[in-house]
């Protein structure tokens, strides 16, 4: 299970590094408050850190895979 | 495909848990057309929506998680835990009932409860007892399905668990969003390119394996470039978005409307034979010569050259394609602002000429 001190921080930096077409931010700054929310809940149901961490970051690398893809598609529709 | 086995006598759903005894005012074609729009339905399973049910299945400790897609006559299943079922008919399905709700539904022992006593799925497997289902919500205010947790022993969450499973909704809900957006042409709404092709990819196969028709209409603008150069581009775009909603409006529920290049686009015609494509095409061609553009002291009519055809059952998409292309120059050839076809049989004369 991957451990990660801080997955947010972690999310967020990935998230800075990429250039996001203005019609995607919205959904980008959702998914990442969800994921905050998400952490929260997690804790308050008594799940580990460790696992949560491992969690949250593999529903947000999913989601990334398919937000590069979804960048990719509006480039290539838009030229 | 795997249908949830039932066995026959348990195969006569009541007549409470017919979805026509929807809410009254549920407006179930909004909500249907609304389903259409993520194109979702009957795709592989993804990765981004099996990390949301499997960790809902263990932060909760329950057998079975679901993203629920409700369609006019079943509940399919994008992903799934704890299910070897891709769909069930939709008369037997909890979420038909969670969809009408506007927070979560829970039914804790469905065996206890007259609603679903005598459900299929109550009765025999997966012997639900315990539903907790949360509706996804478009951002239009839709219902299109749920993320819901099953159990085959009653139980109860608390409303912790209950939180868990509207947060992780959201969340599902953000990922269909994200397709959706990449997936529309931001100036008219219509499907991207390599969208369309991939809906006609899967019309082609349905329509094959379902023996029905399926019609195509390729369209160009006539003379759009000249709009373009005398009014500036912002007044070809509002006769984009203009010619874009006269489609929206014509286009039923399941047809498919994309804008596969500058001008150019295309409609998918499930279940339409030579006829009612040819009357379709017309139809537009009619309504779109019809139309004036306002683009701020200019008024703009505009007309369209369409090629349609119907599949052959046999042709590729790309060869489909082709032929509603091809028969799209020969409209523009002739005049312009009309419909043509170009038969296949008229194409194999032609190869064998060549």
């Amino acid at each position: 299970m991957r451990q990660v001190d801080d997955p947010l921080a972690l999310i967020s930096s990935k998230i800075a590094a990429t250039d996001i077409p203005v019609r995607l931010q919205s959904n980008v700054a959702e998914h990442y408050r969800r994921l905050g929310s998400l952490m929260d809940r997690l804790q308050s149901l008594g799940m580990d850190r460790i696992a949560i961490s491992a969690h949250v970051l593999a529903i947000y690398e999913a989601y990334e895979r398919e937000l590069l893809r979804s960048i990719a598609e509006l480039e290539a529709s838009e030229t | 495909m795997k249908t949830l086995e039932l066995s026959e006598a348990n195969r006569e759903p009541k007549m409470s848990e017919m979805p026509h005894c929807l809410k009254s005012g549920f407006d179930e074609t909004g909500r249907l057309a609304a389903l259409d729009r993520y194109s979702v339905l009957d795709t592989p399973a993804e990765e981004s929506f099996d990390r949301i049910t499997r960790l809902a299945q263990s932060a909760l400790n329950i057998p079975i998680v679901l993203v629920s897609l409700v369609d006019e006559r079943r509940q399919w299943f994008k992903s799934r835990q704890g299910l070897d079922a891709t769909e069930t008919p939709r008369e037997i399905s909890f979420c038909t009932h969670a969809i009408e709700q506007d927070g979560p539904y829970v039914v804790n022992n469905a065996d206890k409860q007259p609603l679903f006593a005598e459900n299929p799925l109550v009765l025999s497997a997966p012997f639900i007892r315990f539903y907790a289902g949360i509706p996804l919500i478009t951002p239009d205010g839709h219902k299109i399905g749920t993320l819901c947790a099953i159990d085959t022993r009653p139980r109860e969450f608390s409303n912790e668990q209950l939180s868990l499973l509207e947060d992780l909704a959201r969340l599902v809900v953000d990922e269909l969003e994200l397709r959706h957006i990449a997936n529309t042409d931001s100036l008219t709404g219509a499907r991207t390119q390599r969208h369309f092709r991939s809906g006609l990819t899967r019309a082609i196969e349905r329509s094959q394996r379902t023996q029905t028709n399926l019609g195509l209409i390729m369209i160009d603008l006539d003379h759009f470039k000249t709009v373009n150069d005398t009014y500036g581009h912002a007044a070809g775009d509002a006769v984009l978005r203009a010619f874009a909603e006269i489609c929206r409006q014509e286009v039923r529920q399941n047809d498919l409307f994309g804008r596969v290049g500058g001008e150019e686009f295309a409609i998918v015609l499930p279940d339409c034979g030579i006829e009612e494509t040819c009357q379709f095409a017309e139809r537009l061609r009619r309504k779109v010569k019809a139309e004036t553009v306002t683009y701020g002291e200019h008024s703009m009519q505009f007309t369209m050259s369409a090629g349609f055809a119907v599949h052959d059952g046999t042709e590729s998409d790309v060869a489909f394609l082709e032929r509603g292309d091809l028969a799209m120059y020969v409209a523009k050839g002739a005049g312009r602002d009309r419909v043509m076809t170009i038969e296949p049989c008229e194409l194999q004369a032609d190869a064998r000429m060549a």
